[in-house]
Parts: structure tokens; sequence; C-alpha cells
């Protein structure tokens, strides 16, 4: 979802300032683009992806507890203590580490994208398309691998 | 229109690199794909002169442009700006040059998300320089252009013509010793063309900047060849009959990706060549 939504903000948005002659300005004045404006995106989704997968996670706690309670009439300090069982050291070190690798990608893919733009409105249009499968296929195989990693150091559950 | 006028006049820091030309192409050649676009294009533009550059849609002018400010690099031949040998050098040493050079782009180039000032005092604000400071110098270079009102403005917000003179005022805020610029009237009424010109000319004749100007319109050129900025009256008015050309202004026309012209503006007129003289028809 993050993918689709600013990978393609980031993309639309340099080819824009690229095929608007925007990027060479930068240049011209004097300024790195990729330190002005890549740097920032990179940094930023990165570490906002961290506390959005926080924020994710508490509101997906809060939902099966509000499914647990209603639906299936469970009693809340049970349902909560449960969950702080089962909650391990290693469950809440994948789920925020893998958010920082898709937050470097999806902007790296994003502004790479973005910044190679070529051809007018027309060539936007691919970029952005082309941002979102890439950053979408590359997080695919990034997950899997990085799973694979924790598996090995962490060991299977 | 009398031209407002920047305080600090200094022509000497316009003129500090006194060795050699400010600008100088020696057989430079670029293609895109199978296009040839420059092959072999050698120039020099001394200093505080400014050429104007002519050929039809393709020819070149603009690819010219960005190869001088090293935005692109060529695939053969060596390309000097204010003695330094842009072609060898690398991205860094580049942004470097680029501070004492500005630019003016064919569709203005602002920064969208930014207001007009901030556009204005990018350069600046990049470089660190106090807030009031900066504040000064964008005031005067937008009263140079006379758009101080549209100080905190958005670029959307403005005409083709403020615009185009918004990115006048980016461009000189530093004072560089070279500019360039790209169809600065082009698409323009004649009032906000004539406005431009002006502006050009000034900086010309009162700050002695160097500049390469890419147009397709005739007239404007001439009318910088046959017109100097008289300071006392600040304004642009016509040289005496005699004394036309007698200006600081070359004309250079581009055809089939080489130079066919480079000369003044005598030169031009009295052209026997065919094809120049159909151009300038």
């Amino acid at each position: 979802m993050v993918a689709g939504r600013n990978a393609s903000g980031m993309a639309s948005e340099l080819g824009s300032m690229v095929v608007t002659e925007q990027i060479d300005a930068m240049r011209a004045l004097g300024t790195d683009p990729t330190k002005k404006l890549v740097t920032p995106r990179v940094g930023a989704t990165a570490f906002m992806l961290f506390f959005l997968t926080i924020i994710a996670d508490l509101l997906g706690l809060i939902g099966g507890f509000g499914v647990a309670h209603l639906l299936f009439g469970l009693d809340t300090q049970q349902y909560w203590t449960s969950v702080w069982q089962v909650l391990v050291f290693r469950d809440v070190f994948t789920g925020l580490i893998k958010p920082v690798l898709f937050g470097f990608i999806i902007a790296t893919i994003g502004c790479y994208y973005g910044m190679s733009t070529r051809g007018g409105t027309q060539g936007v249009g691919r970029s952005t398309t082309q941002a979102v499968v890439a950053a979408s296929v590359l997080i695919l195989i990034t997950d899997f691998f990085v799973t694979k990693l924790i598996f090995a150091i962490f060991g299977y559950r | 229109m009398p031209a407002p006028t920047l305080p600090s006049e200094n022509p000497a820091a316009a003129v500090a690199s006194v060795s050699g030309y400010a600008i100088e192409f020696d057989k430079v050649a670029i293609a895109f794909d199978e296009n040839v676009v420059l092959d072999g294009v050698s120039f020099q533009l001394p200093h505080g002169e400014t050429k104007a550059l002519f050929g039809v849609a393709g020819s070149g002018k603009s690819t010219l442009l960005k190869l001088a400010m090293g935005l692109l690099r060529p695939d053969s031949g060596r390309i000097f700006v204010l003695g330094e040998e842009v072609t060898r050098m690398s991205e860094q040493e580049l942004f470097e040059l680029r501070r004492r050079v500005g630019i003016v782009f064919q569709e203005s180039a602002l920064f969208d998300s930014l207001k007009v000032y901030e556009n204005v005092a990018f350069r600046l604000m990049e470089e660190r320089i106090s807030a009031e400071e900066v504040e000064r110098r964008v005031r005067e270079a937008l009263r140079f252009v006379e758009l101080e009102e549209t100080y905190d403005m958005f670029p959307s917000e403005l005409s083709g013509g403020m615009r185009r003179r918004v990115a006048i005022a980016r461009a000189i805020i530093t004072e560089p010793e070279v500019l360039l610029y790209d169809s600065p009237t082009g698409g323009l009424d004649p009032v906000t063309s004539n406005t431009i010109v002006e502006l050009i000319v000034k900086q010309r004749d009162v700050y002695k900047t160097s500049a390469l100007m890419v147009t397709h319109r005739l007239q404007d050129a001439f009318t910088m060849a046959t017109h100097q900025f008289d300071k006392a009256t600040n304004r642009m008015v016509v040289l005496p009959k005699g004394q036309r050309g007698d200006v600081p202004m070359s004309f250079l026309i581009l055809r089939d990706g080489k130079v066919i012209f480079d000369g003044d503006a005598r030169d031009l007129a009295t052209s026997r060549d065919e094809y120049i003289r159909e151009y300038i028809s």
C-alpha cells in the first residue's frame, strides 16, 4: 500500500520536475538535486515507516481485541494477557526491521524512476507505473530473503 | 519603460576573469541516439559581449546552453567557461563554477512548490546567508525586474512574462559573470518582450555581463545591437545613426549542427549567403 502511494508520488513529483527543467535549474543554481531531493525522501520514508508500523500494529491489536471481545465474548484481561504472553522479541524485531528496509526500497525506487524520467508528461506516467511495479516486486523479494535470514539467526519457533 | 536599478553596480566584478574568453567552444559535437545535434561547433564569446544564437527549431541552441553550463556532456570537443574547462570537470567542481554563471530557462523552470522570494533566494539560502541579507537582495532583484509585489506569490499565480522576469531575477541575484538566456522573450507580448530586452541590455552595458542568448526573434537581437543603456535616464536608448552596431553584440547562426555565421550586425546585414538572407528577411 505504501509502495503504491509513496513510490508513485515520488516518481511523479520528481519526474514532473525533470520534464519542466526544475532539476536542471537546481543543478544550474549550484545545488546537488540528489542531496536536496533524494536523500531527505529516503531518510524520511525509512524513519516514518518504522513508526507507521508501530501505529499499525497497535491498531491491529485493538482491532483484534474488538473482534475477540464483541464477537466471541472474550474477557478484556484474558485477551491482553495472552497477547503479552505470545509476543516475543523476534516478532517485534522482525516487524520493525522490515519497514526500515521497505521504506528505503520504496523511496529509492520512487526517486530513481522520477529522476530518470524522459519524454514529457507521457514519461512521467511511465515512470510512475514502473516505480510502483518495481517497488512492489522488490519488496516481495526482499521480504522473502529477510524472513529467511531472520529465521536463520533466531531459529524457527 | 525605464528599467529600475540594482544598487551594487560593480562592473569590475563582472570582468574579474580577464584572460581568454568568457565562453569558448572548440569543435564540440553531441548526438542523441542517431540524431547529430551539434557537429564540430567552435566559437568564442569575449568578456562583456552578448551573443545572440539563432537557428531553426531543433538546431541545438538550447543544447548548446546546457553544454556551456555543464548540464550535458559533449561526445567530443572542449568547452571553456571563465577559463575553466567544463568538459573535464566533475559535477562537484561544476557546482562551484555554476555559482559564477546564471541561466534563464526557456520555460522559466521556477520551483513550483516554492514562493517567488524562495525561488529568487534559492542560491543565497543554499549559501547560508543571513535572512535579512537574503530579503534585502531578493527585494532588490525583484525591483530590478519590476515585480516586487510578487514577493509572496507562487509561480502558478504569475503570467508567462512575469515568470520569465522572476527567472531573470533568480539568475542575476548573485551578480554572475556570465548569463545564459534560453528564449527569454519567446511567446511573450511585445511590451513584455521589450522590458526583458531592456533588462538584458542593461546587464550588458551597466554590469558588463557576458551573455549567450538563444532567440527566435531577430528583432530583439537587432534592438540590442542598435540600442544601449543610458544610466542617466535609466532606460534603453537608440544609438545615433552611424554608431549602430557599436555595442558588444554579436550573432551566431546554427544550421544542421554547424555554425554557418558568427559575426556582428553589420556582417549579418551584408551577408551574401542565401540561407542567411532568407533567415533575416
